[in-house]
């Protein structure tokens, strides 16, 4: 089988992470697997380099020198993992190469004074580039012939949109297949910093938050890879959130739609982008604890079988907490379309995330759920630029609410499931504030009180019979 | 419009004589002034970043003549890419030998003239047959035009039929002759009842078939050219290596004979439909497909308008020059209509 193994930041922190990915890969290639692994940059560095930029115009060569210092700490300690010692030395002179470019990058930025969004993509391309050569080494270290290659030079082409950048898709498809195609037939295994990007001239991109899932997805896709193993800290997807429910249960199979509306809601297992390049595909994912790794995890799949036993009306129950209900009410709004558009244009413009609408078709009034942090803001914005206008009497705020929110496939064309979730939650005693439901039918949200949370994850975990599910 | 012509083959020289040749009427009818700043080969370039007077460039389409002859211009050992960033030009226009197996060196010419922001003409299948999908992404990513009519049908509009002649048809299916090396064997047998062999030897001596004819008798040089239809017409993602491909290799006269008394010719088909192949088959003699020589034809079905068919000389360096004249006027059309954006890279600046 030829798969692309993607390994997350969590799960390679330290040697012991190194040591555990380098068996797992050991083990896969000895069943007579072609693998592609994709890296993330060592546990807590990219938040590190992001420490480091955001004081980098300030500070001096002093702070400068002591953060790269705290980096080269972490890697080198990585690097302990690696028992032959001529590899190790090697690794360790790549590793400090690229730590004196990242402070000759720094000091270059510091002296200019100003972070441009291109120097902060180079920047942060750095954390990959250090755990994948590492990673490469302590395979070889262990007979395993692998290449470390960023993610351009395995073929990932972008746009300029420094950042966020996006992958031209057809030219990323070629490429990737012309650089990894080479060396696996040599029986060399490609080793390749998720991430980051190139642009057609060479320059380094990033691809967003997230990026090292898609960038997995991204190489699967190109060279049409029987199955996508993401290995996590975490065994899979669960039915719901295993703090506010311990009888959670694992999900062992889920359509990729269901999936990428779990991962909205919160659910940070695997990245929705990462999920996306998957729908239209025959591309299998999985989801595995990188720690226990004989353990099934989550499949995620193109389509459930109808008939599939483990398949319910609802698969999952996902929250958003901390949430602000913003009411915008006034008779004129009755007829007036713009005022929705405009609402959600300035949110926009503010970066304030609009977690929910509803308005009933009366238009008399609105409701907007934002995220509590930016709840001043965006009540702010609303009253100075609405209030005055005649068409709105009134905007209302108010907190302590978390977004409910039934996901599956199976409610699509199921007559009753809205019923039954409201049924569940008038049998708890729970009031619903507002109620979305898209007509895609994967999800029925709603707003209930924080205090509610609990219960109502319960509840409605015990009402859909998500408990009996095998785990 | 300044130019640059990388390769000079027939099909180039071709180019810049037709070029140099009919200037007046492009001035005239099209407002288009060529101006070629650059002739590249494999062993040099020509290069005038004000213009090669349009006397040497003609002289240099003789074929007699070396471009170390033309020392004034002579510029050896040109790297394209380095070329490209010096020379200030508007349009390349990319007539190297066509390359089925790598695309090359055509794929790295007009990624290199992509991200210089240089438009293209291209008459070279191999990098349309190996990666259109993702060279037409790119074009569009660094917003040139990426024109390559004179890769199907020579002269003959076919994908220019389809594109721009057909709003509101739907495309059902096409199928046709897209090869005419292979065309003249099999109406050179069907007619004469010779073999495949001496039908090969004679389109050799008559110049259609090249010393090498595995292209055209294997079929690969249809399958690109159904490659590029296929994506451009009917909006597939294709490459040569997806297609199942079958030459006329093994065609006997036998064969041949059999058809004939059926009331049926054998032709090598390029079909587009539930299908996408290249084969031989044996259609009725009434066929509007049913054309001898080195003729190309091909029949489009659509919905409303029932069955349409062109038929036209399938090569030929002038008739493929008048492609690539085509192609030119037609930027030059963009130039004139569009917005800044779709201007070149020149003015883009400005």
């Amino acid at each position: 089988m030829k798969m692309v193994m993607k390994f997350g930041g969590a799960a390679v922190k330290d040697a012991a992470g190194i040591s555990q990915v380098v068996k797992i890969v050991k083990e896969s290639t000895g069943k007579g697997h072609q693998i592609i692994v994709v890296i993330s940059a060592l546990g807590g560095v990219t938040d590190r380099l992001v420490e480091l930029m955001k004081n980098i115009t300030a500070s001096k060569k002093s702070t400068i020198d002591a953060s790269i210092e705290a980096l080269a700490a972490i890697h080198i300690a990585a690097i302990k993992s690696i028992d032959d010692q001529v590899i190790s030395q090697q690794v360790t002179r790549t590793v400090r190469s690229l730590l004196d470019d990242l402070k000759n990058v720094v000091m270059g930025i510091s002296h200019v004074g100003e972070l441009t969004p291109r120097s902060r993509d180079l920047l942060l391309s750095f954390g990959e580039r250090l755990s994948t050569p590492i990673l490469a080494a302590a395979l070889e270290a262990e007979g395993i012939h692998a290449k470390a290659l960023t993610g351009g030079e395995a073929g990932i082409l972008t746009d300029d949109n420094f950042g966020s950048a996006e992958p031209l898709m057809n030219v990323t498809s070629m490429q990737v297949r012309q650089n990894l195609d080479p060396l696996m037939k040599d029986g060399i295994i490609p080793v390749v910093s998720g991430f980051i990007a190139a642009t057609q001239t060479g320059v380094m991109t990033t691809l967003g938050r997230g990026g090292s899932d898609y960038s997995a997805a991204i190489i699967g896709l190109a060279l049409k890879v029987d199955e996508l193993w993401f290995w996590k800290e975490v065994r899979g997807i669960m039915t719901a959130d295993p703090s506010l429910y311990p009888e959670s249960r694992l999900i062992k199979k889920i359509a990729f739609d269901e999936a990428i509306e779990i991962a909205h809601f919160g659910a940070r297992v695997i990245h929705p982008r990462a999920l996306e390049v998957g729908l239209d595909s025959d591309l299998i994912y999985q989801i595995k604890d990188v720690w226990e790794p004989e353990k099934e995890g989550t499949h995620i799949i193109r389509f459930v079988d109808e008939n599939d036993d483990n398949k319910g009306v609802v698969r999952a129950i996902s929250v958003i907490d901390r949430v602000h209900l913003i009411n915008i009410s006034g008779a004129r709004l009755v007829g007036t379309p713009r005022v929705a558009g405009r609402v959600l244009e300035m949110l926009a413009d503010q970066d304030i995330d609009v977690l929910m609408i509803s308005q009933s078709s009366s238009e008399a009034n609105m409701s907007i759920a934002v995220p509590e942090a930016d709840a001043d803001d965006a009540m702010n914005v609303l009253e100075l630029s609405l209030l005055g206008s005649k068409l709105v009497r009134e905007i209302t705020g108010e907190g302590g609410f978390c977004i409910v929110a039934t996901v599956g496939r199976g409610m699509r064309g199921t007559p009753g499931v809205a019923a039954n979730v409201f049924k569940s939650m008038a049998d708890n005693k729970i009031n619903i504030r507002t109620i979305a439901q898209g007509s895609s039918e994967l999800n029925i949200s709603f707003i209930v009180s924080r205090k509610d949370m609990k219960a109502a994850v319960e509840a409605l975990h015990k009402d859909f019979k998500l408990d009996s599910m095998d785990a | 419009m300044r130019l640059i012509v990388v390769g000079f083959g027939v099909v180039g020289r071709s180019s810049v004589k037709v070029l140099v040749e009919h200037q007046e009427m492009l001035r005239s009818r099209y407002g288009l002034i060529p101006k070629i700043v650059g002739i590249v080969d494999i062993d040099g370039a020509l290069v005038n970043q004000r213009g090669i007077p349009p006397e040497v460039a003609l002289s240099a389409t003789d074929r007699s003549k070396k471009m170390e002859d033309f020392k004034e211009y002579f510029v050896p050992d040109v790297r394209l890419n380095g070329l490209l960033e010096e020379l200030d030009c508007e349009v390349m226009i990319e007539t190297t030998p066509t390359n089925l197996e790598t695309g090359q060196p055509g794929l790295n010419h007009l990624r290199a003239a992509m991200k210089n922001g240089v438009d293209i003409v291209t008459t070279n299948k191999g990098p349309l047959a190996i990666a259109m999908p993702a060279l037409v992404e790119l074009a569009d990513h660094n917003k040139v035009s990426l024109r390559f009519s004179g890769t199907v049908g020579g002269g003959t509009p076919m994908l220019d039929l389809a594109k721009r002649c057909m709003d509101g048809l739907k495309i059902r299916s096409f199928m046709g002759i897209l090869n005419g090396t292979t065309n003249y064997i099999l109406s050179k047998m069907d007619s004469e009842g010779v073999s495949f062999e001496s039908a090969l030897e004679e389109a050799r001596t008559k110049g259609y078939a090249e010393a090498d004819p595995t292209y055209d008798v294997d079929a690969l040089d249809p399958a690109a050219k159904l490659v590029i239809m296929a994506n451009w017409v009917m909006g597939k993602s294709l490459s040569i290596k997806d297609l199942s491909i079958k030459g006329i290799r093994d065609i006997k006269i036998e064969d041949i004979k059999r058809a004939k008394m059926e009331g049926k010719a054998i032709k090598l088909i390029a079909s587009c439909g539930d299908k996408i192949e290249v084969a031989p088959l044996a259609i009725p003699r009434n066929h509007p497909l049913n054309v001898s020589g080195t003729i190309n034809a091909l029949t489009f079905d659509t919905d409303l308008a029932g069955e349409i068919t062109i038929v036209g000389k399938g090569a030929g360096g002038i008739e493929t020059a008048s492609a690539v004249l085509r192609d030119l006027i037609d930027i030059r059309k963009t130039y004139a209509h569009s917005s800044m954006v779709a201007m070149p890279r020149i003015l883009r600046r400005a």
